[in-house]
């Protein structure tokens, strides 16, 4: 199921794609404002044990996932999200993502707003000194005869300027 | 898919009026990581017992222990030289029965062998996850050697597991 959701959501990235740059007219414009999507930090789930599931929780600065957000302006943001880790063998370790496991931090200094990664979401960025960052956490579900090893995964951020 | 999504491309772009306002996009690419730990211990044992050896007559005698583990791992002999040998309690008369070792699936029965046992070592495979067998040790006392002192007569066999 999540594995549908994913590929409509490819669907989604690739229909973004090509209306900005499908519109003749559009590149003889200036952009109505910019934004770059930076990774930070990786989403990190650290030493798993067999069988025990693993959640880092969006809030947990040292694990979570970060994604720097340099610009202004209101953008639809949407997660395209891996449905398990995989390691070099082709072992998988199942990933679980809730409504949750997203937030915007506008500053360092303020409350996390809740960003659902599951869904796309139009994030206001004021474009003040401190860039906005974008965050996810997850649960990893190892099988209790998970073999060991090293597992990884990736998740694209798009991030489409939806015009005015 | 990939039909379908080469469809819904198109149509978008014949969808957008030429002078859209400027969409600009950017995608980020964030890691997720996790570590599986190593399984690697020995579990419960039966021990070896040859039994009440009547003098001039041979004695057998079978022992195992679990081996619980998710990686490649290598079996080896520390005390090689006094492997299994018996020495009889409170004296030092020994007896050194001859063995065949190796590890199976079950409690019973060597499916992989060592080639000796007590220089020898064996290379296991990584299983594909947690799995859990057994090294076996069968033990002989020839007939030859079973007119001994009477008592008892009690030794241990060691057995090094390192992951490789």
């Amino acid at each position: 199921m999540r594995a549908r959701a994913n590929a409509l959501r490819g669907a989604g990235l690739l229909l973004a794609l090509v209306a900005g740059a499908g519109g003749g007219q559009a590149h003889a414009q200036a952009p109505a404002s910019a934004l770059e999507a930076v990774p930070l930090q990786g989403l990190s789930f650290g030493e798993l044990i067999p069988g025990v599931p693993e959640t880092v929780r969006v809030s947990d600065a040292a694990r979570r996932a970060e994604i720097l957000l340099a610009g202004q302006g209101s953008w639809d943001v949407l997660m395209v999200l891996p449905d398990a880790l995989t390691s070099a063998a082709g072992a998988r370790i199942p990933l679980r993502f809730s409504g949750r496991d997203g937030a915007v931090m506008p500053s360092p200094s303020a409350p996390l707003l809740p960003f659902d990664p599951l869904s796309m979401g139009r994030v206001r960025i004021s474009g003040g000194p401190s860039p906005a960052r974008l965050l996810l956490g997850g649960t990893a579900l190892p099988a209790g005869d998970q073999a060991a090893g090293s597992y990884t995964a990736t998740v694209v951020v798009i991030i489409n300027n939806p015009g005015t | 898919m990939k039909k379908l999504v080469l469809s819904l491309a198109a149509a978008a772009a014949l969808a957008l009026p030429s002078a859209a306002s400027a969409q600009v996009t950017d995608n980020g690419v964030i890691s997720v990581s996790a570590t599986v730990q190593t399984v690697l211990r020995f579990g419960a044992s039966t021990g070896l017992d040859f039994g009440t050896i009547t003098p001039g007559t041979a004695a057998t005698g079978q022992g195992s222990i679990e081996l619980i583990r998710n990686v490649g791992t290598t079996l080896s002999f520390p005390d090689a030289t006094a492997l299994g040998q018996l020495v009889r309690t409170g004296g030092t008369e020994t007896i050194s029965p001859t063995y065949t070792c190796g590890v199976g699936a079950t409690a019973t029965t060597i499916t992989t062998a060592f080639t000796n046992c007590s220089t020898a070592t064996l290379s296991l495979a990584a299983p594909t996850g947690q799995s859990t067998s057994y090294v076996i040790f069968n033990g002989s006392i020839a007939a030859s050697a079973t007119n001994l002192t009477p008592g008892d007569y009690t030794g241990t066999i060691k057995i090094l597991a390192t992951s490789n």
